[in-house]
């Protein structure tokens, strides 16, 4: 009576602990704590773009109205809208106040304008941009640089405003940006982070409230697409489907235990090594890390559903008249070495340096372990003195003859080695690995594409290719790029690229800078110069003294400091800021590159800049991809040999040759079986197939521990109990919409029905010799 | 008369206005444009033709003192230069031709509502009679303060667009070059009949 009062107290202070871990723990939904950590200078600039950076923080809409003008009216309309919002920083749709910039970056045209290169501000000159302008007046749309004129009658502003902008600008329709389909889009940069998932949630339920309530919108679908809306509607979806899943799983698994038990208080013990298990997977992880990701937990509440086994075998071994705690010590070393052998296969994870595994394993194993430690010693003094065996349930005992009649032997082999053999001629074509960074998210297919239609359509930079220059500090990185441009100017008049970011289209070296200062004359030229061109021209000249007021303004010494600011709140000033970062030991710049057909060219520009690299970003990542992988597989190997070890020193060299072909050979089936699918493997499939592995291997090392004709029978229960129950679990996700589970789900699914059958067929044969020699 | 009559007066005096303005595409139409401009000593005089298409498809030909064509289609508006120079500007980001093409093609078309819906319509009738077009859009408004046409027993006659920093006046037919006087309001008594 004490020790089951010990035991309710014990099993109580780890829910209870499980439940503070819970409260307690941190969740976000940082997709690059799955991606691997990267090893060069390369792959961390890639990993740091991809992770995180102003991109994650844009969402894309689309409008659709069914014809281009409502969807534009609707584009304007919901700009106004949403330009007030505090959790908007800025919203774009192609609609620029053009007049308002011009305004705004006027006071930066003679430091910044290219158009400075040529201008010159005699009287000459003056006269001919003068003659030039009095053209423009008598034009439709002529009083549309009104606001500049008397301060730029050059125009040196709209150069540069020019200059700044994208060669190719989507396609726009009454000035809005518009897709093929006619419909209107939209950039919104929200204030929260891509992976702030509830910031998401709340900004973009926002938007669509405000879409909603936009007058005339009438059946106009909203579209809303980017890093933030993928989180959020991740984290929706998987809600629902772990609702719905989890429910269906939770009653399927107690009707089976109900009919194979016809035990409530069975079903109640047969679940608590599975709660305590999640107990202190969260426990492990809360005492291990400040934040878990959502997905982590999703996945590893998935992986200890083995812990679901531990209590079956304990229940289907009990015999009446023997006490549980007998049973549970008889089984023990089965256990023991069927937990110890998938702990040692998740140890695994940890060699693929990303901390998504990392928490992964930890959770694991931490849960596995103590479902084990409860079904050992804390449930055989809960459950009550066994009365029934499960040997007199009908259909059992001649299952189990009909097993004894298998001649098991060596020969599965053959049909394996068969079924490996088409599979491998089969997908002969078809790469084994899927290296694509992509897959490692979890994200569906459909978002991904929908995502990139649009993406193309706003003509945003090519994602595949990434030009880094590298100086001692910022101004170096701009006279490399500065004697970068002519070339990258000179491939983009050929057609070899359709656009480029360098950042001295944005912010020219300081040298250039106050060279272009100081071709300005003092102001007293200047306004005889004006004098003498409104004379030839017609212009009245005092209608430019603020032109002159201007330049009187750059002589002064804060000149400085007010046309940096005036460059920092300009549109070149952002986009300078996005592509400049300090590094170690000096200043760099990601340069984006557009329409890029061939590098070949590019990279000839390149020859003899040693500061300038162009980085393939589609090559770094996959091979931080394969990387990480081949990381998992090494630490694989290195699992199965402590494995081979431990099983040899627990069982013996023989035994150990009976477990172990077992599950090697379930693990032959079901990757010829997904290769037959059409299945390319990923990171997280080889997660599922250690799961697999590691029921396979309990599956054999039980059949393995039965010595008798009743026993097996009982093992073959429990077996079939397990398997059944993890075949519908694993069968459910393999339905999920959401791909990792589904990778998960169906390589589960079709490595236990593998491992199921061979443990039967190779288990028969490992006992034939060892029941004659007991006879 | 009380005052609503006088509202009743008016509206049907401001329709049968419009009733005339009403024309059939292809329209083509002369014209001299005179714009006094505050950076200018003296008016720009253009003279060329305005070609109505039905809705709001317009081509202006500029034929003097220089060449340039002009196309609106929908909502976007293309000026081409005689050296091949080409502007394209999109309606919302010039509002004043929004008020210029907008108040001219409805009334070409006779889309009395159209007006009455983007317009406050002041109208002086008359022998010489007043048509005044407010934009009713505050940001167009800021941007142009009225259009108005003047116009006699024979139709219209002057086009007017009342700008900040520029006014504009269009003369209207085949004829000589205009005059202009030493400023707006005496080429406009001089030019236009005023009620």
């Amino acid at each position: 009576m004490n020790r089951r009062l010990a035991s309710l107290a014990a099993l109580l202070a780890l829910l209870m602990l499980g439940a503070w871990a819970a409260i307690g723990l941190r969740l976000d939904n940082d997709l690059t704590r799955f991606m691997p950590a990267p090893a060069n200078a390369d792959e961390r600039l890639v990993a740091a773009e991809i992770g995180r950076g102003p991109a994650t923080r844009l969402l894309l809409l689309a409008i659709a109205a069914g014809d281009a003008d409502q969807a534009a009216r609707l584009s304007r309309d919901l700009r106004a809208e949403l330009s007030g919002r505090a959790d908007i920083d800025r919203v774009v749709n192609g609609d620029f106040d053009e007049l308002a910039t011009l305004q705004q970056i006027l006071p930066l045209r003679y430091s910044h304008s290219p158009a400075m290169d040529s201008a010159q501000f005699d009287s000459d000159a003056l006269t001919q941009v003068l003659t030039e302008r009095l053209a423009d007046m008598g034009s439709v749309g002529g009083e549309t640089f009104d606001v500049l004129l008397a301060h730029d009658p050059h125009l040196l502003t709209v150069e540069m405003l020019t200059s700044w902008q994208p060669a190719n600008e989507p396609r726009s329709h009454d000035g809005v940006w518009m897709t093929e389909r006619d419909e209107a889009l939209l950039l919104v940069q929200t204030r929260a982070g891509g992976f702030d998932t509830e910031g998401q949630v709340d900004t973009i339920d926002g938007i669509r409230a405000s879409f909603a309530a936009l007058p005339e919108v009438g059946d106009a679908r909203l579209t809303v697409s980017g890093p933030g809306s993928f989180s959020a509607r991740m984290s929706e979806r998987v809600r629902s489907e772990a609702t719905r899943f989890g429910v269906i799983a939770s009653v399927g698994v107690v009707l089976l235990l109900l009919l194979a038990y016809r035990s409530v208080v069975d079903v109640i013990a047969a679940s608590l090594p599975l709660a305590c298990a999640a107990a202190a997977g969260l426990i492990a992880v809360r005492l291990g890390f400040d934040q878990v990701h959502g997905i982590t937990l999703a996945f590893a509440f998935t992986l200890i559903g083995v812990a679901q086994d531990y209590p079956v075998h304990l229940l289907s071994h009990r015999r009446p008249g023997q006490p549980v705690l007998a049973t549970a010590r008889h089984l023990w070393p089965a256990l023991r070495l069927s937990v110890a052998s998938t702990a040692i296969a998740y140890l695994s994870l940890f060699s693929a340096h990303a901390q998504g595994l990392a928490q992964l394993a930890v959770f694991t194993i931490a849960g596995l372990v103590v479902a084990a430690l409860t079904a050992r010693y804390l449930l055989p003094a809960l459950l009550p003195m066994p009365g029934r065996d499960v040997l007199t349930m009908p259909g059992l005992a001649p299952l189990a003859r009909a097993l004894r009649r298998v001649r098991g032997g060596v020969w599965p082999v053959v049909p394996v080695l068969l079924l490996a053999g088409i599979a491998v001629i089969v997908g002969q074509s078809r790469p084994w690995w899927n290296n694509d960074l992509g897959a490692l998210t979890p994200l569906p297919n459909e978002w991904l594409a929908e995502d990139a239609r649009l993406r193309a359509e706003l003509a945003t930079a090519d994602a595949r290719w990434l030009l880094v220059l590298t100086g001692a500090d910022a101004d170096a990185v701009l006279r490399l790029s500065e004697a970068l441009a002519p070339g990258f100017d000179a491939l983009v008049a050929e057609g070899a690229l359709a656009d480029h970011g360098l950042p001295s289209r944005f912010q020219p070296s300081a040298e250039v800078r106050r060279w272009r200062l100081a071709k300005l004359p003092a102001p007293v030229t200047l306004r005889a110069a004006l004098a003498d061109a409104g004379d030839r021209t017609g212009f009245d000249p005092a209608y430019f003294e603020p032109m002159i007021a201007d330049v009187q303004r750059l002589f002064a010494p804060d000149a400085g400091d007010w046309l940096g600011e005036a460059f920092r709140s300009s549109p070149a000033g952002d986009r300078y800021a996005a592509a400049m970062r300090q590094g170690e030991g000096g200043a760099y710049a990601l340069v984006e590159l557009s329409g890029m057909a061939d590098p070949a060219p590019i990279r000839a520009v390149l020859v003899g800049q040693d500061n300038a690299r162009l980085i393939d970003v589609k090559q770094v990542a996959e091979q931080m991809v394969a990387d990480y992988r081949s990381r998992v597989v090494t630490g694989l190997a290195i699992a199965a040999g402590a494995l081979l070890g431990v099983l040899i020193l627990a069982l013996g060299p023989r035994s150990t040759l009976r477990v172990l072909p077992t599950v090697l050979l379930g693990l032959v089936v079901t990757v010829s079986v997904l290769r037959l699918l059409g299945v390319e493997l990923g990171l997280f499939h080889l997660i599922a197939l250690i799961l697999a592995a590691g029921l396979g291997m309990d599956y054999a090392l039980f059949f393995q521990h039965a010595r008798t004709l009743p026993e097996q029978a009982r093992t073959l229960h429990a077996v079939i109990v397990s398997s059944l129950s993890t075949l519908g679990v694993f069968g459910l996700l393999a339905l999920s919409s959401i791909p990792v589970l589904r990778a998960i789900g169906l390589t589960v699914a079709i490595g236990v029905a593998a491992q199921f059958v061979l443990a039967l067929l190779m288990a028969r044969a490992a006992t034939t010799d060892k029941d004659h020699a007991h006879a | 008369m009380s005052t609503s009559a006088q509202a009743q007066t008016q509206t049907t005096e401001v329709a049968a206005r419009l009733a005339e303005l009403q024309r059939t595409p292809p329209l083509i139409e002369p014209f001299h444009e005179i714009r006094f401009r505050k950076a200018l000593k003296a008016p720009l005089v253009s003279a060329g033709s305005l070609r109505w298409d039905g809705d709001m498809n317009f081509e202006r030909e500029v034929t003097a003192p220089y060449r340039e064509t002009s196309y609106l289609r929908g909502r976007t508006l293309v000026v081409e230069r005689a050296d091949g120079r080409e502007r394209v500007i999109p309606m919302a980001r010039a509002p004043e031709l929004e008020v210029l093409f907008g108040a001219q093609a409805a009334l070409f078309a006779g889309d009395q509502a159209a007006i009455e819906r983007d317009f406050r319509v002041e109208y002086t009738p008359g022998t010489h009679w007043r048509l005044r077009l407010l934009p009713r859009d505050e940001r167009l408004l800021a941007r142009v303060s009225a259009l108005e046409l003047l116009g006699g027993a024979s139709g219209p006659v002057c086009l007017i667009l009342d700008q900040p920093g520029a006014q504009t006046l269009t003369v209207l037919g085949e004829r000589d070059r205009p005059q202009p006087g030493a400023d707006f309001d005496s080429t406009v008594a001089s030019l236009c009949p005023l009620p």
